[in-house]
């Protein structure tokens, strides 16, 4: 097997296809319909999109971490008002752990969420507890059914989950990049586009720059999860994922809405929606800042006994 | 996806590491990784540590065998880059020869000055110089001034260069030349490849910010070479210098990730010492910029896969140099917080000091940051231009 860092033609047919599956369902799925999130989930259903992901060291019959990061970005770039990320990890810790796994989780009917939220019991049917985001080790794991059953899964679930709100941010961020891209060639002030504007042109590239980081950074903890690489290696890099998404994805955002001027302040136009979305995956399971300083902890560590070995 | 080396790539590795072992000095990783400050002598160091890698067999790596390379493919390449950074080894005074030069002449030139030059690359018996900025031709290269003429047995160069880098210990120089002032400015280059102790050209050293005489000055006048020495068709030089200075953006500095690893564990140990600023957030600037560098890493191994999958790397390549340039900036930058008075005053923090300086340059040479996001912009985003020129 040869050097392959990048998206086969294989993964990009996947990532075409469930990009499609939800824009044909975009107006159903306009994210402030009452009722767009079941919209939503039995979408998600038709398609078959929530099926557990291959746990390193278990035997499963599912998709690979490359693959579902594929589909939750594919989710974030189309909006879909549904927590697939979450419903994806507890799919994955059900099946690894053996338990039989009903269809309402499959076709998107029961709702996940994730602990600590503290209105969160309310509003789903499963809460997810993947741990503490600064425990060095892997924990035993519970999730508790509505109907008060618990099941402990001795996995650590972190690193799924990370890299998949990354994934989810990513295409979310790509999404407003994209629109702003256009709105920047359309729109013209001074008798020029505002794409022929250095300062705008310079930002815009930044961006991408940033994009392709998160992207590079997802696709990397992914990879080192499918291929079964030392738990300690897959957490840092499943850290510097979620860490780079929740630092990049954000100014991307941001930008798009400074890049579409006023019309990117109204309601109406809905940029609103991706940065909301954005900003609170960026927040939940620890922070830009939370994660660099646990990478940069764990990387002193790591300095600190080479030290006393070399005995410098 | 998959992101592991073949059981041969990792015995070449496991090679390289016993090689490299008994071959470098063995004090090398300390503080005089970045050579002695004395021009001459760290000439002498630099060209013998570049023999020592091609009596190694490590010279002209993936070259073809024609030409006395060793044939093998870019991920053993890129697994030497990343084996030398690691353990900073000499950066080598010829990286103009093996990165620039030899890739265009492998891909542009004649048969006959492959068989010339390409050997002599390798071996580190040719050192080569880069004539391209001018004096009023920096960021906008294609107005480059300098004029080449038509004689009857070849051509006549006069014209001044600037930002050449090791000129005064190069014996030849790759030459960007107007050769057609009627033309617009980019379909009027040539590429010359010209002996510096040939009469009419002068070279003047430039003392840097660091106190260092690396980059030179080029007056050429009145300076005649034979049409053998042309690289590529007339007029065409603009062309040919792209085609390979897309690919080469993504390839060349691809030690650069590992050597500056290399800088962010000896920072951490200075640190871990007790010489640092109590008051600093190691935790948070020293998570930052491992993990900056972990990307920098996927990055390059994005690169290389795909080169090695046969794809041609473009203009994305920008990306690469705008990310290395500006972490680099930022690991001195963030040395400077880590070590507060330290930095100025601990004999251990020299070699940040003069990096601090040195990485001044990195975000200006090989095209500024400015130019690669122009670069991204037009050629990756293809954001619409303004009407009129310039904007």
């Amino acid at each position: 097997m040869p050097l392959e860092f990048f998206r086969t033609a294989d993964d990009r047919l996947l990532f075409d296809a469930v990009s499609n599956a939800f824009s044909a369902d975009r107006q159903e799925c306009e994210p402030d319909a009452p009722d767009a999130e079941s919209r939503a989930a039995m979408t998600i259903g038709r398609q078959g999109l929530i099926q557990p992901v291959n746990m390193p060291g278990r035997s499963a019959e599912g998709v690979s971490l490359i693959e579902a990061s594929a589909i939750v970005e594919a989710a974030g770039m189309s909006q879909v008002p549904f927590a697939l990320s979450e419903s994806l990890v507890l799919v994955s810790a059900l099946t690894a752990a053996g338990t039989v796994v009903g269809d309402g989780l499959l076709n998107g009917d029961e709702k996940v969420g994730v602990a600590p939220f503290s209105h969160v019991n309310s509003e789903v049917d499963w809460v997810l507890h993947p741990g503490a985001i600064d425990a060095n080790a892997c924990n035993g794991q519970f999730k508790e059914g509505a109907a008060g059953q618990k099941v402990e899964v001795d996995l650590d679930l972190r690193p799924l989950l990370w890299v998949l709100m990354a994934a989810d941010i990513l295409g979310s961020a790509q999404a407003m990049f994209d629109k702003s891209l256009g709105f920047m060639g359309e729109r013209h002030q001074f008798g020029q586009p505002l794409s022929s504007y250095q300062a705008l042109r310079h930002r815009a590239a930044d961006d991408w720059v940033l994009l392709e980081d998160m992207r590079a950074a997802i696709d990397y903890a992914a990879v080192l999860f499918d291929s079964a690489a030392e738990p300690g290696e897959i957490l840092q890099a499943a850290r510097i994922a979620k860490a780079t998404a929740s630092h990049a994805g954000p100014v991307v955002a941001e930008n798009a809405i400074q890049h579409h001027g006023a019309v990117g302040f109204t309601w109406e136009f809905g940029l609103h929606f991706g940065l909301k979305r954005i900003k609170s995956l960026s927040l939940r399971q620890g922070t830009a800042s939370d994660h660099y300083r646990l990478i940069g902890e764990q990387y002193l560590a790591d300095i600190a006994k080479t030290f006393v070995n070399s005995g410098a | 996806m998959d992101i592991r080396l073949t059981p041969e790539q990792e015995a070449f590795r496991d090679g390289l590491r016993i090689w490299l072992s008994s071959n470098l000095e063995q004090d090398w990783d300390g503080d005089r990784y970045r050579g002695p400050t004395d021009d001459v002598e760290n000439f002498a160091l630099q060209h013998a540590w570049e023999r020592k890698l091609h009596e190694g067999g490590y010279g002209g790596l993936h070259w073809p065998t024609a030409y006395g390379g060793r044939g093998l493919g870019i991920v053993e390449y890129f697994v030497l880059m990343e084996e030398l950074g690691r353990v900073a080894a000499p950066e080598g005074i010829n990286s103009i020869g093996r990165e620039l030069v030899g890739p265009i002449i492998l891909d542009a030139g004649t048969e006959a000055q492959k068989r010339r030059f390409i050997p002599r690359i390798i071996s580190a018996d040719d050192i080569w110089c880069q004539g391209f900025s001018e004096p009023n031709s920096g960021s906008d290269l294609a107005s480059v001034q300098t004029f080449a003429s038509r004689t009857d047995d070849g051509w006549v160069i006069n014209g001044q260069k600037v930002w050449t880098s090791y000129a005064q210990f190069s014996n030849w120089c790759i030459l960007l030349c107007r050769t057609d002032r009627t033309v617009p400015k980019h379909k009027g280059m040539t590429l010359f490849l010209v002996p510096t102790a040939q009469d009419g050209l002068e070279i003047r050293s430039l003392r840097q910010i660091t106190g260092r005489r690396e980059f030179n000055e080029l007056f050429l006048t009145e300076m005649r070479i034979p049409d053998s020495l042309r690289l590529g068709p007339v007029n065409e030089g603009w062309q040919v210098a792209n085609r390979v200075l897309a690919f080469e953006r993504g390839t060349t500095r691809l030690y650069r990730q590992a050597r500056f690893a290399h800088e962010l564990r000896g920072l951490a140990r200075l640190v871990l010492s007790g010489a640092g600023n109590k008051r600093a957030d190691k935790a948070l600037l020293f998570g930052r910029l491992s993990a900056r560098l972990g990307i920098l890493r996927q990055h390059n191994l994005r690169i290389v896969s795909r080169i090695a999958a046969g794809e041609a790397i473009g203009p994305e390549a920008s990306l690469q140099k705008l990310n290395w340039s500006i972490l680099h900036q930022d690991i001195m930058a963030d040395a400077g917080e880590l070590l507060g008075d330290a930095f100025l005053e601990h004999p251990a923090a020299e070699r940040f000091r003069e990096t601090y300086l040195q990485a001044r340059a990195e975000t200006i040479y090989a095209g500024t940051s400015e130019i690669q996001r122009s670069i991204i912009a037009d050629r990756v985003l293809k954001l619409p231009r303004a009407r009129k020129e310039g904007v």
